[in-house]
């Protein structure tokens, strides 16, 4: 092997230097929180670390047959399962919509986009307001038209659909801006030949469009999965998990067991549960859609 | 692939902790509106560098941390005692106060105290006294009493008991309050009803509701469910029921089960009020005057009667076997992590001598947590004090001495009630439930 010549090594600490501050912030934030919280779901101690007990796998067991946990867990998949598809469909309709350049789709751009940026918080606490049957506007509208206004944030029924409603509406802009920038590296010419050929506009929107935004599509899909995985911030803010634990998702349930309960092993159980789920839903779709691409190639 | 979903394991995590500062505290009703000045009153000075100067010469400063979750407009007579006692202690202690709201202080607490970065004082109700003495995160002050710095004698009788944790003292008195029942004299003038006269028994409660949502079409009577004052407690006992009695839960008892099935019925069937509130909503309902009567401790007065509203407040109706409400307390308490015992302990003092105990009331309509002061001459200015001292002796507090009240709270009453009110659930098969869940709850 050639030993390394003095301007290679300089390159290399160069690279290494650059790398440096990411894997610092990396390491301590996530691999080595990581590797607590899996320490801590195996062990049982209190709110000072005092009558530390080496649980074994026990925590293991308890969450699988935890009622608490099964419903989380079904709530949160609800919640994947309905906000998903509509996050992703419809960030592409209006991306479709509103692609063309001009002041008026770049005002509907910013004002889709505007919600996406928001703190979640905020949003939740204004929607709150908006729904409230003896405050919220809505309310009020339907009162108008003679609908007597629930509190959908406090019915076992239609807690959840609000909150879906809410995830939705904040974060489908920042799909879109996505999709909006994949659109735009679609070249004309694909088009004009699709169109020689006598290709119609349903067609050329699913095998040019959807297929050249496959790659864009794969990476928005995962994201919003993961993203509705983790969904915390309206939850907790507009109903806590309630009523009657209908809108109790994985997260909300990893922050009570924590911190209404003080028991942080069986939480970081839960946390370590979730981070297996997450990590194989989302391997298993970027295959699936990576694949697709190779296929189309 | 990985690394990404690290990262988003992470903001998980992260979003958890920096989202905590939003939701409504126990103890305030009008918190929002003073929530945000209250984040910006940052005290995390630490104890650290606190400890550094405890021990000084006389020139040096003492700086004491403090935290708690007077959000609500009690907190700003408590800012302004707190500066007054910097401005006047001639010890030269500074106590740094932070207050947040009451979900986020819990919240920071658990991940503060273990690692002894928490405040010198903390103070919070003191059915949450059990989670944080058991695991020996507050320091035993039964000293304080014993050298005389807080006189044991002027401690309420009710609150006594509830300072203390397998016989010790942990605390000193913050606040003491008991809930009367609210009344708005504009709805009950609409509803034909005469508005120096308050209803004195359930019948009478339940007949004034009755009128009230017949004539004016608003609520005429409810009870908050979350993240509240306990307001249905005052039922149960009313009616000789209890939750936990004797280290036993109790919840199923014939008692309770007539008592709720009789309220879920006029709350849910005759539309008393909103089903499964939060302290937060009944507080809005009734600052926006579209809810006649509820339970509620002297913290909203000064809020009520800003807003304009003609109200009033008498002694919560009599049950069929008792004449009793609520009483519940602050207590102050002292970390075990804390270095400045000496001054923390000057500072309790003051807060407890008759002055600042005046001057508390006075600003707040809390009734004095002394017993001595009642009839100070002083304490006539404020008309809500001596009504909300009244019921002092026929007052019970809520769900003390556990180590889980939260737990308690969340995983079996909150949801029993829910499931009654909202899905009209069989009430004697849900306190069932409910009382097996508390029971394993409190092994």
């Amino acid at each position: 092997m050639k030993t390394k010549s003095i301007l290679e090594k300089k390159r290399e600490r160069t690279g290494l230097l650059f790398v440096m501050p990411s894997m610092i912030i990396f390491t301590v934030f996530v691999f080595v929180p990581l590797i607590i919280s899996f320490v801590f779901s195996l062990l049982k101690f209190d709110m000072m670390f005092n009558h530390i007990e080496f649980q074994k796998l026990d925590h293991y067991k308890k969450l699988l047959g935890d009622g608490r946990f099964w419903n989380a867990l079904w709530n949160t998949v609800c919640y994947t399962v309905f906000s998903v598809p509509l996050l992703i469909g419809l960030a592409l309709i209006v991306a479709v919509m509103i692609r063309r350049k001009g002041w008026f789709s770049g005002f509907c751009k910013s004002v889709y986009f505007i919600p996406a940026i928001c703190s979640m918080t905020i949003i939740s606490i204004l929607w709150s307001f908006l729904v409230n049957p003896d405050i919220g506007v809505f309310s009020y509208w339907l009162s108008l038209l003679g609908v007597k206004p629930i509190n959908v944030l406090n019915s076992p029924k239609w807690a959840m659909p609000t909150v879906i409603l809410v995830g939705i509406w904040k974060n489908f802009g920042f799909n879109m801006v996505i999709l909006l920038a994949g659109l735009n590296g679609i070249d004309e010419s694909y088009y004009e030949a699709a169109e020689m050929d006598g290709a119609k506009g349903i067609q050329k929107f699913l095998k040019i469009t959807v297929s050249m935004l496959m790659p864009t599509l794969s990476f928005t899909i995962v994201n919003s999965i993961i993203g509705s995985f983790q969904v915390f911030d309206q939850v907790y803010v507009m109903t806590k998990g309630g009523p009657l634990f209908k809108t109790q998702t994985l997260v909300q349930l990893i922050y009570s067991t924590a911190f209404d309960s003080f028991n942080m092993g069986y939480a970081s159980t839960i946390a370590v549960a979730l981070f297996l789920i997450t990590f194989l839903i989302s391997t298993f779709t970027f295959k699936r859609m990576t694949k697709g691409e190779e296929d189309l190639g | 692939m990985k690394k990404r979903l690290l990262a988003w394991m992470l903001a998980g995590i992260m979003t958890a902790s920096a989202l905590a500062g939003c939701g409504n505290a126990k103890n305030n009703g009008q918190a929002g509106d003073v929530a945000s000045e209250a984040e910006t009153a940052e005290g995390e000075g630490g104890p650290a560098e606190a400890a550094g100067s405890a021990e000084g010469g006389e020139g040096e400063k003492t700086v004491i941390t403090f935290w708690n979750g007077f959000t609500g407009s009690d907190g700003e007579t408590l800012e302004a005692l707190v500066k007054e006692y910097n401005e006047t202690n001639d010890k030269n202690i500074e106590v740094q106060m932070d207050i947040m709201p009451w979900d986020s202080f819990y919240q920071k607490l658990a991940t503060a105290l273990p690692v002894g970065e928490g405040p010198d004082i903390l103070a919070m109700a003191t059915e949450r006294l059990g989670a944080y003495a058991e695991p020996g995160a507050l320091a035993v002050v039964d000293d304080i009493y014993s050298s005389g710095i807080v006189d044991e004698a002027t401690v309420p009788e009710t609150l006594k008991e509830n300072l203390k944790y397998d016989g010790k003292y942990y605390g000193v008195p913050m606040n003491f309050a008991t809930l009367l029942l609210y009344y708005n004299k504009t709805i009950f003038e609409e509803a034909g009803l005469d508005p120096e006269k308050a209803p004195e028994t359930w019948d009478e409660l339940e007949q004034y509701a009755q009128q009230i949502v017949d004539k004016t079409g608003k609520y005429g009577f409810d009870m908050a469910v979350k993240d509240t004052t306990p307001m249905w407690c005052i039922m149960l006992w009313g009616n000789g029921g209890d939750i936990i009695q004797d280290g036993k839960a109790v919840f199923n008892s014939p008692e309770n089960v007539e008592t709720i099935t009789r309220w879920a019925e006029n709350i849910r069937d005759k539309k008393f009020g909103p089903e499964v509130l939060t302290g937060g909503e009944i507080d809005k309902l009734f600052e926006s005057q579209k809810l006649a009567m509820y339970f509620c401790g002297p913290w909203a007065t000064n809020g009520f009667t800003n807003a304009g509203i003609d109200y009033g407040v008498a002694q919560a109706p009599k049950g069929p076997a008792e004449q009793v409400t609520q009483a519940n307390a602050v207590g102050m308490y002292m970390t075990s992590s804390s270095q400045n015992k000496e001054a923390v302990y000057d500072f309790f003092g003051w807060w407890n001598s008759k002055d600042t105990q005046v001057k508390w009331s006075l600003g707040t309509g809390f009734p004095p947590a002394r017993t001595d002061i009642a009839d100070d001459e002083r304490m006539q200015e404020n008309p809500y004090i001596a009504e909300f001292a009244k019921p002092a002796n026929e007052s019970k507090m809520y769900l003390q001495q556990l180590t889980n009240f939260a737990e308690v709270d969340v995983q079996a009453i909150v949801p029993a009630f829910e499931k009654i009110l909202l899905e009209n659930a069989d009430v004697k098969e849900t306190l069932d439930e409910a009382n097996a869940v508390i029971e394993s709850l409190i092994q």
